[in-house]
């Protein structure tokens, strides 16, 4: 096992430094399929309820359990598929090394996340897969592509800090007992500072799930990176988020005012982003904002499980997220199809109202993994809702698609791999839901379960519908919204902040200033030693 | 843990005359170059840098082995008549780094100064060769020294040792450099000399040990403190007092340029905490070590965002030590007073590490900006596209330098920054917390800036020089120990606490 992991970690890492070699880097762009292949060595584990933890090097431990086992199997399937299309893609491309390099960076980091068992590791490998992100979004080169790169980079960084503050802190607050992160979220719950590392972890990592309002990046770097990148980033190193989220919250110990404000900031996230979402006519921005949705539902729910108290809410989490992953990946793979046929958008439609849980698609199972959750009274109903909104979103995004002219879609990647990656979706949604939820999967087929998961959508279409035959025309809005409004704000305000830094140091630079601050220093010091001094 | 005075009684430990041997040895081998002229200097320099390292690591091995300091009493005179050599844990540590960091750029600058066969011996190598002797002998002084006139000789050396290397391209802009390094280093060296003076005229002792005993908050002490500290902290360059910093280090060749920011900075801080944890322990004011830390956290906050908005790559990196030297100064207001608990260890391990991972990664970075600059024949940042394809082993010399800069794990940076903010919540120092926290963001823009510009397609096609392999990878080897030192567990380290005066 302790083999298995070390090899999901290093060997896309070893394939980035055969990128130093000429000759053999050469092979490496070919090859970005098969880096993620001891991924789904561990994909039995999915469907087991066990944990267990590693040590791997040093301090540096490994630990694996249900949800993070069914957020590998899903992200691993994805990177593959993702990995054999873009090496497609990049045949003869200018530049194909350095997209690898970008792509098995984030690789690593985004499955070893995973397993990352210390406080230590998961720091390392969670800005594994978020900095070199930035080369995938970037790739393009053109100022839109650099500008995306940049926010997505920031966001990455600050949420970064947040994070090793809130780790700092766990540490600090468990008495050097360890860096395990059991060990350290033993501590938290009776910690005075409780309060600060939940925000710390909520906004932290927050800001990797595009949580309302730390959105402002992801519309903008979906729509900017090649397709494949958008896929995977989308698909697998958002759920770097996720588990952030599911490691860090205390779920089995109740806090029902943290986890009341976490479920209300998810499913305003969730409304949200289907709403907004509607807003845009691009097909990507459209799946960008249905992430900020669906993952704001995921977030919600984590929120649920802390205030109750439920432990088991991670792996609930986790198995919803499975159908994400790839169905979102897949859905980006397929915007470089040149006019899908009616039974490819067909199957597409399918897939993506399985986000609002269309009965029998893999996704409805997800939703009604939930229930064991969040399932009852107002906050069910809610989430109900927030089904119609992905509904109406979805259908709006099936409408571009048909619509978009040929010449929009300009990536050739191979045509079977968002099917793949949605079939993998829907097999996997079956397959494991009984392992994960303990009640066989026929269960979904019940009459009752049938209505209550269809109502929903149905509204949805309805409302639709309504819209298109009324004509309504939504306003158009820049992907980001408000988001993109602080990043502009944030563009044009850090180089100002910057000059004044940079003036302020030429100041002190000069000999006259430096020369008269050291005498003030030195009265300075003299005067707080003698003066305030209790001798 | 045998305190100065016992020492004092029981005289030289064994092994105490390697102190010696790491002060002496690189005179020795100075006097031997200029006797034997340009035409041996690399291999004097080679023999003596070995020898020094097998003496550091005799030292470190002594010290680990029997937990406590060696000392050696010069011609047995006993203090405060003579003189006694003294290595603690963290000289021990600072021997074995300048000794590894000394190497590595001697042998990459083993080319550049060379002395080339029939032609008349060039001055500048003989300079080069020589300077960097001396700086080694002066800072194996500076670690060792335990009274204040002879730290005072070990910091006059240091400077006097360095300037040269600062000058030794020539041209008006680095001989402005040198010049402004000179000053200002000497007006350090001013009040530095004036405070120890006051010491003297109160206490009628230099030694550390016989000052510690006696000490007593007076007016004369308070102001000598004053005087030492300001001038130490004109010579470490820390902001605002950074002026001759940036064009000194971005102006010297890059294996100058290497251990001036990895060491030469670091002498004088070495002595500034001898001088508040040893010295003058119990005159540690909270207010003027706040003074220090916020002085700190201006040098990080404005040092890295000065280094973000530079165009040369030489001067990104060297504005980068400026901001990473401002994390060392949290050290005087995180230990407290009452030393031994947990906080306080962690506090002092976290400025040790940092002290030591900023010495390999910048080491590291000076030599592949160097690189850089020889290969394209330029270093500025804004086109550095392509750099990758060319020279991608100084591409990942930069970045995983840079990982510990931003204090990433696995990186002695982040194992540093760690320890640091752990002592700094703690304590409730949430300011300082912050200010940590941001210099890492800070320094994670500057990276990525420059690493975003390497990775990028080429900007237009240029003539390309070509660099050894060998150069590529010592600056490799330098870097990836900063990136190792991550791989230690994370609690305070033993070792660094040896031989503290109590």
């Amino acid at each position: 096992m302790i083999v298995t992991i070390m090899a999901m970690i290093l060997l896309p890492l070893a394939m980035a430094l055969l990128l130093l070699s000429a000759p053999l880097g050469r092979l490496v762009p070919r090859l970005l399929g098969v880096a993620p292949a001891p991924a789904l060595l561990l994909l039995p584990i999915a469907w087991e309820g066990s944990v267990s933890s590693y040590t791997l090097l040093g301090s540096w431990t490994a630990i694996v359990d249900q949800a993070g086992a069914l957020l590998l199997a899903a992200s691993g399937l994805l990177w593959m598929i993702g990995g054999f299309a873009a090496s497609q893609w990049l045949k003869g491309r200018e530049g194909a090394g350095r997209f690898s390099l970008w792509w098995l960076l984030t690789l690593s980091g985004s499955l070893g996340v995973f397993v990352a068992g210390d406080v230590v590791s998961f720091y390392a490998l969670y800005a594994l897969a978020s900095l070199p992100a930035y080369g995938l979004i970037a790739f393009g080169g053109g100022e839109e592509a650099q500008r995306a790169g940049r926010a997505t980079l920031a966001a990455a960084l600050i949420g970064e800090a947040l994070i090793l503050a809130a780790f700092v802190l766990l540490t600090v607050e468990a008495q050097g007992q360890g860096l395990a992160i059991a060990t350290v979220m033993h501590a938290l719950p009776a910690s005075p500072e409780a309060g600060l590392v939940i925000t710390l972890v909520v906004v932290g990592f927050g800001l990797k799930i595009g949580l309302f309002p730390l959105h402002g990046w992801m519309p903008m770097s979906y729509a900017a990176g090649p397709l494949a990148a958008a896929a995977v980033l989308s698909g697998a190193t958002s759920k770097a988020g996720l588990i952030g989220l599911i490691r860090f919250l205390p779920l089995d110990a109740p806090m029902p005012v943290a986890g009341g404000m976490i479920l209300a900031a998810g499913l305003f996230s969730a409304f949200y982003g289907a709403v907004l979402g509607l807003t845009q006519n691009n097909p990507r921005s459209v799946l960008a904002y249905s992430s900020i949705s669906q993952l704001g539902q995921m977030a919600a729910v984590l929120g649920a499980g802390l205030a109750a108290g439920v432990p088991g809410a991670g792996s609930i989490v986790a198995f919803y997220a499975v159908y994400h992953v790839l169905t979102k990946g897949g859905l980006f793979l397929m915007l470089a199809a040149a006019r899908p046929p009616l039974w490819q958008l067909l199957l597409a439609g399918v897939l993506a109202l399985g986000f609002a849980g269309l009965p029998l698609s893999g996704g409805a199972l997800g939703k009604l993994a939930f229930k064991d959750v969040a399932g009852s009274g107002v906050t069910g109903l809610l989430f109900a809702l927030a089904a119609t909104g992905s509904t109406v979103l979805m259908l709006h995004f099936l409408r571009l698609v048909k619509a978009a002219p040929a010449a929009a879609k300009q990536e050739p990647l191979p045509g079977w791999a968002w099917i793949a990656a949605g079939l993998a979706a829907t097999l996997l949604m079956w397959s494991l839901f009984g392992a994960v939820t303990g009640v066989a999967a026929g269960y979904a087929l019940k009459p009752g379960v049938l209505f209550e998961l269809g109502w929903p959508v149905a509204a949805g279409a309805a409302i639709a519908w309504a819209l298109a035959a009324a004509g309504t025309q939504l306003p158009r809005i820049e992907p980001g919204d408000v988001g993109a409004r602080a990043i502009a704000i944030a563009e044009r305000e850090a180089p100002r902040l910057a000059r004044l830094a940079t003036r302020f140091e030429i100041r002190a630079h000069q000999w006259q200033v430096s020369t008269l601050t050291l005498a003030v220093v030195l009265i300075l010091w003299v005067v707080l030693q003698g003066w305030l001094a209790p001798h | 843990m045998i305190p100065l005075q016992a020492i004092a009684e029981t005289g030289t430990t064994p092994g105490g005359a390697l102190l010696v041997l790491g002060i002496v040895m690189p005179a020795v081998a100075l006097v031997a170059l200029i006797g034997l002229g340009g035409r041996a200097a690399r291999m004097i320099v080679a023999a003596a840098l070995l020898f020094q390292l097998y003496v550091a690591v005799r030292v470190a091995l002594l010290v680990a082995g029997s937990a406590t300091p060696l000392a050696y009493v010069v011609g047995g005179f006993q203090p405060p008549l003579g003189i006694t050599l003294r290595a603690d844990g963290v000289s021990a540590l600072m021997m074995v780094v300048s000794a590894v960091i000394f190497l590595g750029a001697a042998s990459f600058a083993w080319k550049d100064f060379a002395q080339a066969r029939g032609q008349p011996e060039a001055r500048l190598s003989l300079i080069f060769w020589s300077a960097l002797l001396a700086m080694a002998s002066a800072l194996n002084l500076l670690f060792t020294s335990t009274d204040l006139f002879n730290l005072y000789v070990g910091l006059e050396l240091l400077t006097f040792a360095a300037i040269p290397v600062v000058a030794i391209k020539g041209g008006a802009e680095t001989l402005r450099a040198a010049l402004r390094y000179l000053l200002f280093a000497v007006f350090g060296s001013m009040l530095y000399l004036f405070g120890i003076v006051l010491i003297y005229g109160a206490y009628g002792t230099l030694a550390i040990s016989a000052i510690a005993a006696q000490v007593q908050p007076n007016a004369a002490t308070l102001a000598a403190a004053g005087f030492v500290t300001v001038g130490l902290l004109a010579k470490t360059a820390l902001f605002p007092f950074h002026l001759w910093l940036p064009p000194a280090h971005a102006g010297a060749p890059a294996a100058g340029s290497a251990v001036l920011s990895a060491l030469v900075v670091k002498g004088s801080l070495f002595l500034l905490m001898r001088l508040w944890f040893d010295t003058f322990p119990s005159l540690r004011e909270p207010a003027d070590m706040q003074l220090l830390a916020f002085l700190g956290a201006l040098a990080v906050i404005i040092g890295s965002v000065t280094a973000l908005r530079q165009p040369r790559l030489k001067l990104l990196v060297a504005y980068s030590t400026v901001a990473q030297i401002g994390y060392m100064f949290f050290v005087f207001t995180l230990v407290p007073k009452t030393a031994g608990d947990i906080v306080a260890s962690a506090a002092w391990t976290g400025a040790w590490l940092q002290v030591v991972a900023h010495a390999f990664a910048k080491a590291g970075m000076f030599l592949a900006a160097g690189l850089v600059a020889e290969v394209l024949g330029h270093d500025r940042i804004r086109d550095l596209g392509g750099l990758s394809a060319r020279a991608p082993l100084v591409v990942l010399t930069f970045a995983i330098s840079g990982l510990s800069l931003m204090g990433l794990p696995p990186s002695g940076g982040f194992s540093a920054k760690f320890m640091l903010l752990a002592a700094a919540l703690a304590e409730g120092h949430w300011v300082w917390a912050t200010v940590i926290i941001a210099g890492g963001v800070l320094a994670g823009a500057y990276v990525f800036a420059v690493l975003a510009r390497m990775m990028a397609a080429p900007t237009k096609a240029a003539e390309l020089a070509s660099i050894g392999r060998t150069r590529q990878l010592i600056a490799l080897g330098l870097a990836s120990v900063s990136v190792l030192m991550g791989l230690m567990p994370l609690h305070p380290i033993a070792f660094f606490e040896i031989g503290r005066f109590p």
